[in-house]
C-alpha cells in the first residue's frame, strides 16, 4: 500500500511539481499551534525581542526575554547583554552576577570584562548599600535608565580628547591595541552623546539641569559611576550576533549566510538530533542539491550538484576546517570519521566550486562539519539498539578550567549490511570476510583541548582515532569490498593570535592493513586482489593572515594564506608500493564592503601540484542586499580536482569472466585535472523569523573528467616485444595464472559537459514549536565537444530531487520529526570487463526512489534524559541508490541519552 | 524541570522500549541475483578436479651456467559447449572459457629438461595438479514444456603449451603448436579415438547456490606433431556465385571436377620463412608477430590427411553436404564462415558456413595410380554450393538449415531434414583451416627409404628412385604421419598478420608495426607496413552475385526465398524421375520449431538488401573483395551501415537483411 502511495506521489509530482508544495502544506495544516520551534530560531526571537525591550528602556522585560533565550539555547552573549543591561540600569549587583556567569565561559574579552567587574565592585563598595538598593531605576526604569545613561558634555568631550591622545600614542607605538582602544573610546563618546540627546528629550524639559542635579549626590554618584562603567563597557558593546545563523566555510570567516559568496546550506545540531541518524552524512539528504548514495550502511557517498560517483571525489569534507577527505583514494569514509554526532554544532554545505579557498578537490562543493565549542554544551552518554544488528554507544565530556578547555569523546557502533551479496551456502563463492553480514563496526576515541593565553593568543589541539571494519563498494566484479581493522586518525595543532595571524598543522593517517572482497570466487583470482594499505599519511600546514582596513572609504576584509601538503601512501596496489607528493599553494581573498548594500568578494588560489601545471582557481562574487534580510548573489569561479593517487599510480589486476584471462587497471601520471567553471545566481530571503527562502540557479562547464578508459588493448607486438604499457608484464602473468588481455587506463574524457540546475528551498516556522521545510533541486547534464565517451548520456544524478519534512518540539518534552526525500530515476554507466574486448561500459538504470524517516523522542528531567525511537526507510521498498548497491531495508532503533 | 503529562511519558517510554524487541541478531537477507535486477552474482558452476600431464619434461629457461631457473609454459584448458565443439563436430570458433594452470605449479624446477638430456631425461614424466575452474555458466534458458529446466553440457579440451607461445587474444597464437601436449577430459584416456566427457550442469533456477562438479580428470598426454598451418588461398581461387548449384553430373569424378571448378580453390601452405613468392615482408611480419622461429620443416609443417569422424564412432563420416552422393569427408577441413559486421551481429543475423573438403580423389589417389595421399602442401578444396545457416548457435547440431540456390534437383531439397531454397548468402567469408594431429609420429619418407634401400639388398639407386616416386605420391611434403588423433589446430584468413578489417572489427588495429609519432598506425597501403595483404581481407573468400541484371530482382531470380520460389524442381529419381514437379520440403520437428526459429523470427518480413556494385560500394568498408582473379563481379547484398534501425525489445531489427531466415520460421 505504501509503495503504491509512493508511486502515486511520483506520478503526481512528475505531472504537477507544484502539487508537492500543496501536499506538504495540507499535510501539516492540521498540526495545532504549540510552543517552541527550531531552538536557534526561537532563541533568536527571544533574544532580539529582549534587546529591543532593553533599548526601549524596559529592562526587566528585556532581561526576561534574554533569559528565555538563554534557557532555550545557552549562549554567553545573552549573559553578557543581560549583565550589560543591568549595569546600564544601575543594578550593579545583578550585573556582577551575570558578568560572573559570563566569565565562566572564559570569553575572549575576559580581561576587559574582569576590569569592568572590578570597577563595578569598587563602585558598589564605595556606595552605601541603601543607595544602591534604592537606586532610582526601581521606580522609573525608562526615565532612570535614560538619566543614568546620560553623561555630561564635559565628560563626553573628555572621552573624545582621550581617544585622540590614545590614537596619537598608537601611531607612535604602532600599536593596534591602542588604536582599537581609541576607536572604542570614540564610539563611546558618540553613544553617550546620542543618549544625552535622547535623555534630554525623555526628560521633556523637566529633567534639565535641575533634574540632573536634583537627584543630589545619589544621582550624581550614579551618573558618575555610570560614566566610568561606560568607559569600560565600550570595550565590548552589545552582542547582537548571539543566535544568528553563521557560516564560516564560504569565506573562511564567520558571516551570515546572507553575506556568503556561495550558496551555503546548514544542517544544525537540532536537525541531526531530531533526524535520528547515527550517521550525520545521511542527514545531509535534506539539503537541496545534495545527493546521497548509500550502497551499504557504512559508506554514504555525497555529491553536490551532479557528477554522482560511487566513490565521491568531487566534494571535500572538512571537520572544523580540516580536511578528512582521503586524497589518495578520492573519497571520504564517513563511517570512520573520528567524532560523535552529539559533538557536532552544525554542518555547512557549500554548493558550487570552492577551489579558490580550499584548493584541489573542492570541485562541486564543500562540506564542513563544525563541532561544538570546547567546554560548551552538556556531556552525554547515549546508547542505542535496533534491528539490522545496529548498536551504538557514544559518550563525551566537555569542560573548562579557567583558560583551559577540553573535550573527550568516544563511541562504538555497528550495523549489518542491508543484504549480503552472496548468501551462505553458495558453492561457487567462499566468504572473504570474517563476517560477511557485517556492514560496519567502528570504535572511536578522541580528545581536544584549547588554551587561551594572554594578548589574544590561543592554542588548540587534539587527536582522534577511529578504527573498525566496514564494507564499501569497490570496482571489482564482485562489488562488495571489505576492509577490517582500518584506522583513520587526525591530530592537529592550531595557533591563533590577536592580530590576525593564525597557523595550523594537522596530520591524517589512514591505514587499512587488510582490504579484500567480501566474497571470493571459488578458484578465481579475486583472492589475489586482497591488498594491504599500511598507511596513507597526509600532513597539512597552513598560515593565514587576515586584516580589516578601510581603503578609500571601502571596508576591506583581507585574507592571505600559504599552505603546504605532504602526501605519502604505502599501498600494495600502487606502482612501486609507495608514492609521495608535495603540494603547495597560496591564496588570497578580499571582501570589499560598499556600505551595507553591496559586498564584493574576490578570491584566488594558485596550487602547485607535482603532477600538474600551476592551477589557478579564481572566484568572484557580488552580494547585494536590496533590503535587510534579502540577498541577491551573483558569483562565478572555477575549481579543479587533482587526480587521486589511484588515478595516477594504481596498478591492480582484475579478473574477467574467463578465469584464465585478466586485465590490469592502471593509473596515469599524465592526467589533466578535472576542471569546472561555474556561474551562479542566487536569492535568499530571511526578512522575518517565520520563514527562510532560497533560490539558486547555476550553469557549469565541466572539462576533462577522469575515468577508467573504455579500452587500452594490447597489440600483438606489445606482447612479443615485451612492451610494458602498464608497468605490468604483458602475456601470461604468473602471479594470477592468467593471460593479461588489456590495461584499463585512467584517462581524461575527450567529451566535455555542461550542467544546468538550481535549487528552491523554503523553511517555515509558522508557529512556535513547528519547523517545516521543503526543497526542490533540478539538475541536467549535456555533453558538448569532443568525441562521445562513456558518459555521453550521463544521468548519474537525478534530474529532480525533492525533500520535505517537519520537526515538532513540544513544551512537555515530546519531539516528533519526519523527513521525506524523493529522487527521480538515474542511469549509470559502469565499467565491465569483457574477456574479448577488454573494458566496456554497461548501462544500468536506477528507478526513482523515495525515503521516509521518522523519529519520536521524549525529553525528561529538564532534557537530561531523552528516549527516542527512530525509523529509517519506512517505505521499505528495498530500493537501491546505485545499481550495484544493497537494497536498503527498514530499520528501527531505540535510543537512550543522558545529558549532564 | 518542567511539568510533564504522565500520559506522554508512558507513551514515549513504550515507543522507546519498542525498539528492543525488534533488535535482533537475524542475518541480513540475501540480495537478489543480477539477472533479476539485483546486485548478487548469478549462480555459477565450478569444475574441480586434477590435470594429469604425461609427456616429456618441460622446457625451461636457464641461467648462464646452464642451471634451470623457470619452467616455460602453462597447461591451457578450454571449454566448449558439448554439443557445439569446434568443427567438424560443431561450429565453435572460440572457447567459452579458458583456464590457464601455471606450469611452475605443475612442475618443479627439478623437472626441467636438461640442456644435455640423457636417454633417461627423455622419458616421459607424469605430474598431476588439482584445479578449480570457476564461473562456468549454468543453464539459463526458458523452462521446457514439461516443466523442467534446460541445463548446459560442456566438454574440456586442453594442451600443455610447452613452448610458451600461446596467447589467447590473437588468431595466429591462440591454439596449440607442434610439441605441445594435447588432451582433454575424456571418457577413456587410453582410447584411440578420444570421446570427451559430457560435463552437465543444471539450470540457475534449480541451483540458486551454484553447482560444483568435482573429481574431474583432464589428461594431457598426446604430443602434437604438427605446427599450425600457415597458408594462403591460391591466386586461382574464385569467388563463388550466389546462384551456384550442384552440378547435375552422374559421374562422381566429373561432378567433383565440376564442383572444384566453381571456385578452383587451393590452400597453399607457406613453406619457408621468406615466402615462396619472395615476399620479404612475410619474414618481417612473422618476426614481429613473435613467430620468427616458426618451424617450417616438413616434419612439422604439413597438412596431414585424416578421415573425419566428428561423432567419434570410429567410422569415417560422409561429407555433411555431399555425403548423400557418397562423398566421404576428409580433413584438413576448410570451414568458410560468413563475416558479420557489428550491425549484423547486433541484428542477430544468423551464422552461415560453407563446409568444404579436400578433393576426395586427391586423397584416395584416383588421379595418381590409387596411391592414397597422406600429407598435402597444396590441397585442392571443394566448396559445395550449399550454405549452412545456424539459426540458434546454442543448438548448432539441431538448428542448422542448408541453403540451396534455386535450380537444383528436387532430391537435394528433399533429402535433407530441413532445407531452405534461396541464393547463397553473398559477402565475405573467413577461411578457417583445421588441421593437426595429436599423438602422431612423423615419418620422413625419403630418410626411411634410404635406410630401407641400404639394408634391403635391392639396388639402392633403383630402390631410392622407386621410393621417391612412391613417396611423392603419398605426400607432397615427403612426410607421413602415423597414429594420433585430430587436435584442432587452426589458422584463419584474415588474421593478425593481415590488414585490419574495419568492416567487421571497427576497432581493429595494425598488430605489427610500431606506432607513428602521432600515435596512429600504418595502414596496409602505407609504404613500409608489415601487414600482409594475402593474410587479410583481400586474401579471403567471397560469395557474390553473378549478374547485375537479375540480382535482387525477384521476378528473375525467383525472389531467392524458400518454398515460394522453389515449389517445383527437376526430379532425377522416383515416380517423377525426369520431370519437373513439386518439391516436398521437410520441416523442423515440432519440438524444435521454437528452439530453432525463435532466434531469427524478428527477421521475418524484413526485405532483402539491394545488391550493389563495387562502384556503389566505393567508400564503404564492407565492400567484398575482388573475388579472385576473375574479380569482375563485386556486388553483394549487404546491410548498409548508415541505415536506420528500430528496436523491438532488445533485438535490433535491420531495415534489410543480406539473406532471409528459413521459410518455415516465417510461416504465419
Amino acid at each position: 500500500m505504501i509503495e503504491s502511495a509512493v508511486r502515486r506521489f511520483e506520478a503526481t509530482f512528475t505531472q504537477r511539481p507544484g502539487a508537492f508544495v500543496v501536499m506538504l502544506a495540507l499535510l501539516f495544516a492540521w498540526i495545532p499551534e504549540i510552543a517552541e520551534a527550531d531552538v536557534r530560531t526561537e532563541a533568536r526571537q527571544h533574544f532580539r525581542r529582549g534587546m529591543a525591550l532593553i533599548a526601549e528602556g524596559n529592562l526587566d522585560e528585556g532581561v526576561a526575554e534574554l533569559e528565555a533565550a538563554y534557557d532555550i539555547l545557552p549562549h554567553p552573549n545573552a549573559l553578557y547583554n543581560i549583565a550589560r543591561a543591568y549595569a546600564e540600569g544601575g543594578r550593579y549587583q545583578d550585573a556582577i552576577d551575570f558578568f560572573d556567569r559570563y566569565l565562566e565561559s572564559d570569553p575572549v574579552d575576559r580581561e576587559e570584562v574582569e576590569q569592568f567587574v572590578v570597577a563595578l565592585r569598587e563602585r558598589l563598595a564605595a556606595a552605601s548599600p541603601g543607595v544602591v538598593a534604592s537606586a532610582p531605576i526601581e521606580t522609573g526604569p525608562t526615565e532612570s535608565t535614560a538619566t543614568a545613561a546620560a553623561a555630561s558634555e564635559e565628560e563626553i568631550a573628555a572621552l573624545e580628547d582621550s581617544a585622540t591622545q590614545i590614537e596619537a600614542l598608537a601611531v607612535v607605538a604602532q600599536s593596534d591595541e591602542l588604536r582599537r582602544r581609541a576607536d572604542r573610546l570614540r564610539e563611546l563618546a558618540a553613544t553617550l552623546r546620542e543618549r544625552r540627546a535622547v535623555a534630554s528629550g525623555a526628560a521633556t524639559g523637566e529633567t534639565d539641569e535641575t533634574g540632573e542635579t536634583g537627584e543630589t549626590g545619589e544621582t550624581g554618584e550614579t551618573g558618575e559611576s555610570t560614566a566610568e562603567v561606560e568607559l569600560a563597557l565600550t570595550l565590548s558593546r552589545e552582542r547582537e550576533e548571539a543566535y544568528d545563523e553563521s557560516v564560516v566555510s564560504s569565506s573562511r570567516v564567520a558571516e551570515s549566510p546572507l553575506d556568503a559568496p556561495n550558496s551555503t546550506a546548514l544542517v544544525t545540531a537540532q536537525d541531526l538530533r531530531l533526524s535520528g541518524y547515527t550517521e550525520p552524512a545521511l542527514a545531509l539528504r535534506r539539503v537541496a542539491g545534495v545527493s546521497i548514495l548509500s550502497s551499504d550502511p557504512g559508506n554514504p557517498q555525497i555529491s553536490i550538484r551532479g557528477l554522482n560517483q560511487r566513490l565521491s571525489n568531487r566534494t571535500i569534507v572538512l571537520v572544523d576546517g580540516r580536511s578528512v577527505y582521503l586524497d589518495f583514494l578520492g573519497t571520504t569514509l564517513w563511517s570512520l570519521l573520528p567524532l560523535n554526532y552529539e559533538d557536532i554544532e552544525r554542518i555547512e554545505v557549500i554548493r558550487g566550486p570552492a577551489s579558490a579557498l580550499y584548493g584541489a578537490d573542492a570541485f562541486s562543493g564543500v562540506i564542513n562539519v563544525i563541532t561544538r565549542d570546547l567546554g560548551e554544551g552538556p556531556s552525554y552518554l547515549s546508547a542505542g539498539i535496533g534491528n539490522g544488528g545496529t548498536y551504538r554507544v557514544a559518550a563525551g565530556a566537555s569542560a573548562r578550567v579557567d583558560r583551559f578547555r577540553f573535550r573527550v569523546s568516544g563511541g562504538y557502533n555497528r550495523a549489518d549490511n542491508y543484504a549480503v551479496e552472496v548468501a551462505p551456502g553458495r558453492t561457487d563463492y567462499t566468504p572473504g570476510a570474517a563476517n560477511p553480514s557485517l556492514g560496519l563496526e567502528r570504535l572511536f576515541f578522541g580528545g581536544e583541548f584549547s588554551l587561551r593565553l594572554d594578548d589574544g593568543i590561543s592554542i588548540r589541539g587534539g587527536t582522534s582515532i577511529a578504527s573498525g571494519s566496514l564494507a564499501f563498494q569497490g570496482i571489482a566484479r564482485l562489488r562488495q569490498v571489505y576492509t577490517d581493522n582500518s584506522t583513520f586518525a587526525q591530530s592537529f595543532l592550531q595557533l591563533n593570535t590577536g592580530f590576525g595571524l593564525s597557523a595550523r598543522v594537522y596530520w591524517n593517517r589512514f591505514a587499512a592493513p587488510n582490504v579484500h572482497l567480501s566474497n571470493l570466487l571459488d578458484g578465481g583470482i579475486d583472492a589475489s586482489q586482497a591488498n594491504t594499505l599500511p598507511r596513507s599519511d597526509m600532513i597539512d600546514a597552513e598560515v593565514l593572515y587576515s586584516n580589516n582596513f578601510d581603503l578609500g572609504g571601502i571596508e576591506n576584509a583581507f585574507i592571505i594564506g600559504v599552505s603546504y601538503r605532504f602526501k605519502e601512501v604505502e599501498w600494495s596496489w600502487l606502482r612501486d608500493g609507495l608514492q609521495t607528493q608535495h603540494h603547495g599553494s597560496v591564496f588570497l581573498q578580499d571582501t570589499l564592503s560598499f556600505g551595507d548594500v553591496v559586498d564584493v568578494v574576490l578570491s584566488a588560489r594558485a596550487d602547485l601540484h607535482p603532477l600538474l601545471d600551476v592551477q589557478v582557481s579564481p572566484r568572484g562574487s557580488v552580494v547585494i542586499h536590496p533590503a535587510p534580510g534579502n540577498t541577491i548573489r551573483v558569483s562565478g569561479g572555477s575549481a579543479f580536482r587533482s587526480p587521486t593517487f589511484t588515478e595516477s599510480y594504481v596498478l591492480v589486476p582484475q579478473s574477467t569472466p574467463l578465469r584464465g584471462i585478466g586485465a590490469f587497471g592502471s593509473g596515469n601520471p599524465t592526467l589533466n585535472p578535472e576542471r569546472i567553471v561555474s556561474v551562479e545566481l542566487g536569492y535568499m530571503n530571511q526578512m522575518t523569523e517565520y520563514f527562510t527562502l532560497e533560490v539558486n540557479g547555476y550553469y557549469n562547464l565541466v572539462f576533462d573528467q577522469i575515468t577508467l578508459t573504455q579500452n587500452q588493448v594490447f597489440r600483438l607486438t606489445d606482447y612479443v616485444n615485451g612492451r610494458n604499457i602498464a608497468g605490468a608484464n604483458a602475456g601470461y602473468y604468473d602471479d594470477y595464472s592468467a593471460y593479461i588481455l588489456t590495461t584499463g587506463l585512467f584517462e581524461n574524457q575527450p567529451e566535455q559537459f555542461q550542467q544546468l540546475g538550481g535549487e528552491l528551498g523554503l523553511r517555515v516556522y509558522p508557529v512556535e514549536g513547528l519547523d517545516l521545510y521543503a526543497n526542490y533541486a533540478l539538475h541536467q547534464t549535456w555533453p558538448f565537444g569532443g568525441a562521445a565517451g562513456p558518459y555521453h548520456d550521463d544521468m548519474r544524478t537525478s534530474t529532480h530531487m525533492v525533500n520535505g519534512g517537519a520537526q515538532y518540539r513540544s513544551p512537555f518534552g515530546l519531539d516528533l520529526s519526519v523527513d521525506f526525500s524523493w529522487q527521480s530515476d538515474q542511469v549509470w554507466f559502469e565499467q565491465l570487463l569483457d574477456p574479448q574486448r577488454g573494458i566496456v561500459f554497461g548501462r544500468f538504470g536506477l528507478p526513482s526512489y523515495a525515503i521516509l524517516n521518522a523519529r519520536v523522542g521524549y525529553r525528561l528531567f529538564g532534557d537530561q534524559l531523552e528516549l527516542a525511537v527512530v525509523g529509517t526507510n519506512l517505505i521499505d521498498d528495498g530500493h537501491r541508490e546505485h545499481p550495484y548497491g544493497q537494497p536498503i531495508d527498514r530499520r528501527f532503533m531505540g535510543f537512550v541519552t543522558v545529558r549532564f | 524541570m518542567k511539568a510533564m503529562p504522565m500520559r506522554s511519558t508512558v507513551l514515549c517510554l513504550a515507543l522507546s522500549l519498542f525498539a528492543l524487541p525488534i533488535a535482533g541478531c537475524e542475518d541480513p537477507e540475501r540480495d537478489t541475483p543480477r539477472r533479476d535486477g539485483g546486485a548478487a552474482p548469478d549462480p555459477l558452476g565450478v569444475f574441480a578436479g586434477s590435470v594429469l600431464y604425461l609427456g616429456p619434461r618441460p622446457n625451461c629457461s636457464y641461467l648462464a651456467d646452464g642451471t634451470p631457473n623457470a619452467v616455460i609454459g602453462n597447461a591451457v584448458l578450454i571449454l566448449f559447449d558439448y554439443d557445439n565443439p569446434p568443427p567438424p563436430a560443431g561450429s565453435a570458433t572460440g572457447a567459452l572459457n579458458l583456464l590457464a594452470i601455471n606450469g611452475r605449479d605443475l612442475f618443479s624446477i627439478d623437472d626441467c629438461m636438461p640442456l644435455s638430456p640423457t636417454p633417461e631425461d627423455l622419458r616421459p614424466i607424469s605430474r598431476t595438479l588439482a584445479f578449480t575452474w570457476p564461473e562456468i555458466a549454468l543453464g539459463d534458458g526458458p523452462q521446457n514444456a514439461d516443466g523442467t529446466y534446460p541445463g548446459r553440457s560442456y566438454q574440456i579440451r586442453g594442451f600443455y603449451d610447452r613452448d610458451g607461445d600461446f596467447l589467447p587474444f590473437f588468431s595466429i597464437t591462440n591454439l596449440a603448436t607442434a610439441g605441445d601436449i594435447g588432451g582433454g577430459a575424456v571418457v577413456d584416456p587410453t582410447a584411440a579415438i578420444p570421446v570427451f566427457q559430457r560435463l552437465s550442469l543444471g539450470h540457475v533456477a534449480e541451483h540458486p547456490d551454484g553447482q560444483r562438479l568435482s573429481g574431474l580428470s583432464v589428461t594431457l598426454a598426446s604430443p602434437i606433431a604438427t605446427e599450425r598451418p600457415i597458408f594462403e588461398l591460391s591466386a586461382s581461387t574464385r569467388a563463388l556465385s550466389a546462384e551456384a548449384t550442384i552440378p547435375l553430373l552422374a559421374d562422381a569424378l566429373a561432378r567433383e571436377e565440376a564442383l572444384y571448378q566453381l571456385t578452383t580453390m587451393r590452400v597453399e601452405l607457406i613453406l619457408d620463412a621468406s615466402h615462396a613468392d619472395g615476399d620479404r615482408t612475410f619474414a618481417l611480419a612473422m618476426s614481429r608477430a613473435g613467430l620468427g622461429d616458426f618451424d617450417f620443416r616438413p616434419l612439422r609443417h604439413g597438412l596431414p590427411i585424416f578421415a573425419v569422424d566428428a561423432n567419434a564412432d570410429g567410422v569415417q563420416d560422409p561429407h555433411p553436404i555431399l555425403g548423400s552422393s557418397g562423398v566421404p569427408w576428409f580433413g584438413p577441413m576448410v570451414i568458410l564462415r560468413r563475416a558479420r559486421s557489428p550491425l549484423e551481429v547486433s541484428a542477430r543475423i544468423p551464422d552461415v558456413l560453407f563446409i568444404a573438403t579436400v578433393r576426395p580423389s586427391r586423397v584416395i589417389g584416383a588421379d595418381q595410380g590409387f596411391v592414397p595421399r597422406e600429407t598435402f602442401a597444396r590441397p585442392e578444396i571443394i566448396v559445395p554450393p550449399i550454405a549452412v545457416m545456424v539459426t540458434n548457435p546454442r543448438a548448432p547440431g539441431i538448428c542448422r538449415v542448408p541453403l540451396i540456390a534455386p535450380g537444383n534437383i528436387a532430391e537435394l531439397y528433399e533429402s535433407q531434414a530441413v532445407v531452405d531454397c534461396q541464393e547463397l548468402p553473398s559477402g565475405n567469408y573467413d577461411v578457417n583451416l583445421l588441421s593437426g594431429l595429436a599423438g602422431a609420429t612423423a615419418h620422413d619418407l625419403a630418410a626411411e627409404c634410404a635406410v630401407e634401400c641400404v639394408d634391403g639388398g635391392e639396388d639402392p639407386a633403383v630402390c631410392m628412385t622407386s621410393c621417391a616416386t612412391y613417396a611423392a605420391l603419398r605426400s607432397e611434403t615427403g612426410v607421413s604421419f602415423t597414429g594420433g588423433v585430430y587436435s584442432s589446430q587452426a589458422w584463419a584468413i584474415p588474421n593478425d598478420l593481415g590488414c585490419p578489417d574495419l568492416s567487421y572489427r571497427p576497432t581493429a588495429l595494425n598488430q605489427l608495426d610500431p606506432p607513428n609519432e602521432d600515435g596512429t598506425f600504418l595502414t596496409c597501403s602505407d609504404p613500409g607496413a608489415s601487414l600482409l595483404v594475402h593474410q587479410g581481407r583481400e586474401g579471403s573468400f567471397s560469395v557474390v552475385e553473378p549478374d547485375a541484371a537479375t540480382s535482387g530482382d525477384p521476378a528473375v531470380s525467383g525472389d531467392g526465398h524458400g518454398v515460394a520460389a522453389c515449389t517445383s524442381a527437376f526430379h532425377t529419381a522416383g515416380a517423377m524421375a525426369g520431370t519437373v514437379g513439386p518439391v516436398a520440403y521437410q520441416a523442423f520437428p515440432e519440438a524444435f520449431v521454437d528452439l530453432c526459429c525463435g532466434p531469427v523470427r524478428h527477421l521475418c518480413g524484413v526485405p532483402l538488401c539491394d545488391a550493389r556494385t563495387s562502384a556503389e560500394l566505393a567508400g564503404y568498408p564492407d565492400a567484398v573483395r575482388a573475388g579472385g582473379d576473375d574479380g569482375t563481379v563485386r556486388r553483394t547484398r549487404e546491410i548498409r551501415l548508415d541505415t536506420e534501425v528500430s528496436s523491438e525489445g532488445s533485438v535490433t531489427v535491420p531495415l534489410c537483411v543480406p539473406f532471409l531466415p528459413p521459410a518455415q520460421c516465417c510461416l504465419p
